[in-house]
């Protein structure tokens, strides 16, 4: 067994767990079970949102390996698959080549595709609008804007910036459409139309993964997913505030 | 008729983010469900009158509903745990908070603030409890 490509292969599994959205206990109790599969007299894995640590022990060899993990993208089918594939080379200990096909397989894997994605914003930010008691043309017209954001997020990835700033950007020019929806008389309740979809872009994947991980005893990860989670949120809503305020102000 | 129309959106509303996540096939029913019993269960304790403990309540019934799906679908939590938040998530205050702090209406904005904060803190303390009591119980059996 080459322990430096198990090793390197454990990682990715772990990496891509983590980007797909999974806890950060998670992904050390996967890793730590994988190894000790393979025999390996001491696992030591530690885990932040950003980077994985993983040393092993073998007989008398040390190997360590870290990854760094600089973006995400919540696929939980995915992490579903993952934690099968992990089961199954637990149990069935099989070789090298297969656990790396499998994880090809898995990177690889269906996504939906981008209409299907840009119809789910404008279904999410019309059913929220009138969940959060809009009226039915409000949900429309948070609805088209909803999809209007799908593609605004697809065409900035693109751009190299500042995450935060393409972030509150996107919410700035959502929450300028929706101030000016009112005088053409497509909606009636800014606010409601505004909060549909505040909602679609917090990042609630990771607030509650965050205080996940806090109570699961991994503060530090916890904090740091807090953190990025709740800067992002605030910069969602202010976005949408100066927008709405502002411009709200200066126009009707 | 407002009631069934929220509880409906509650519901699509959470299989839209369920799509989002890229969760496959009949899964996307559990959120669905979810969603609607959730949110049922919601206004079904309004006569409660404190929207932080109906949180607190609805956070624990669909962390319990997520932990069971999950088990008997043999997938992990997360699948289904995330997606069924968002009908809790306090996006409507959280705007509220900085708008208010924006136009300069501090009394508000600490009003909606710790509305905000509270409804968080609802929202994870019902995970929390829902997750080590499944823990417990799940040690126990092995």
């Amino acid at each position: 067994m080459d322990y430096k490509k198990l090793l390197d292969a454990v990682l990715s599994i772990g990496s891509e767990m983590l980007i797909c959205g999974a806890e950060v206990n998670r992904v050390e109790d996967t890793l730590t079970r994988i190894c000790n599969a393979y025999n390996v007299s001491e696992v030591n894995v530690f885990t932040i949102t950003s980077s994985i640590v993983i040393t092993i022990r073998v007989n008398d060899d040390i190997f360590t390996q870290t990854k760094r993990i600089r973006s995400y993208e919540t696929n939980l089918d995915k992490v579903d698959k993952l934690n099968t594939l992990s089961r199954k080379i637990c149990r069935d200990k099989p070789s090298l080549p297969y656990i790396l096909n499998n994880l090809n397989l898995i990177k690889n894997g269906k996504v939906y595709p981008h209409f299907v994605l840009c119809g789910a914003y404008g279904v999410i930010a019309f059913s929220l609008t009138v969940y959060f008691g809009g009226g039915f043309s409000d949900g429309i017209t948070s609805g088209i804007l909803g999809m209007l954001m799908y593609i605004i997020i697809l065409k900035f990835n693109s751009i190299s910036a500042n995450t935060i700033l393409l972030t509150m950007l996107t919410a700035f020019i959502i929450g300028t459409l929706a101030v000016l929806s009112l005088p053409i008389g497509l909606g009636k309740d800014l606010d409601n139309i505004v909060i549909g979809n505040i909602m679609l872009m917090i990042p609630g994947v990771v607030i509650t993964n965050s205080i996940r991980d806090m109570i699961n005893g991994d503060t530090m990860s916890g904090l740091l997913r807090f953190t990025e989670g709740i800067i992002k949120a605030v910069a969602v809503a202010l976005g949408f505030v100066l927008a709405t305020v502002y411009l709200g102000g200066l126009i009707l | 008729m407002t009631y069934i129309i929220q509880i409906l959106t509650a519901g699509i509303a959470s299989l839209g983010f369920a799509v989002l996540y890229n969760v496959r096939g009949k899964r996307l029913a559990v959120p669905f469900i979810g969603g609607i019993l959730g949110w049922t269960l919601y206004l079904m304790l309004m006569f409660l009158n404190n929207e932080i403990l109906q949180s607190l309540i609805v956070s624990m019934f669909l962390s319990a509903y997520t932990e069971i799906a999950a088990r008997l679908i043999k997938t992990p939590t997360t699948t289904f745990l995330l997606a069924n938040m968002i009908i809790l998530i306090p996006g409507g205050k959280l705007y509220y908070t900085i708008s208010s702090a924006i136009k300069g209406d501090w009394l508000n904005f600490a009003l909606y603030g710790k509305e905000t904060i509270f409804m968080a803190i609802a929202i994870s303390a019902g995970i929390m409890v829902v997750s080590s009591v499944t823990k417990i119980i799940l040690s126990n059996k092995k």
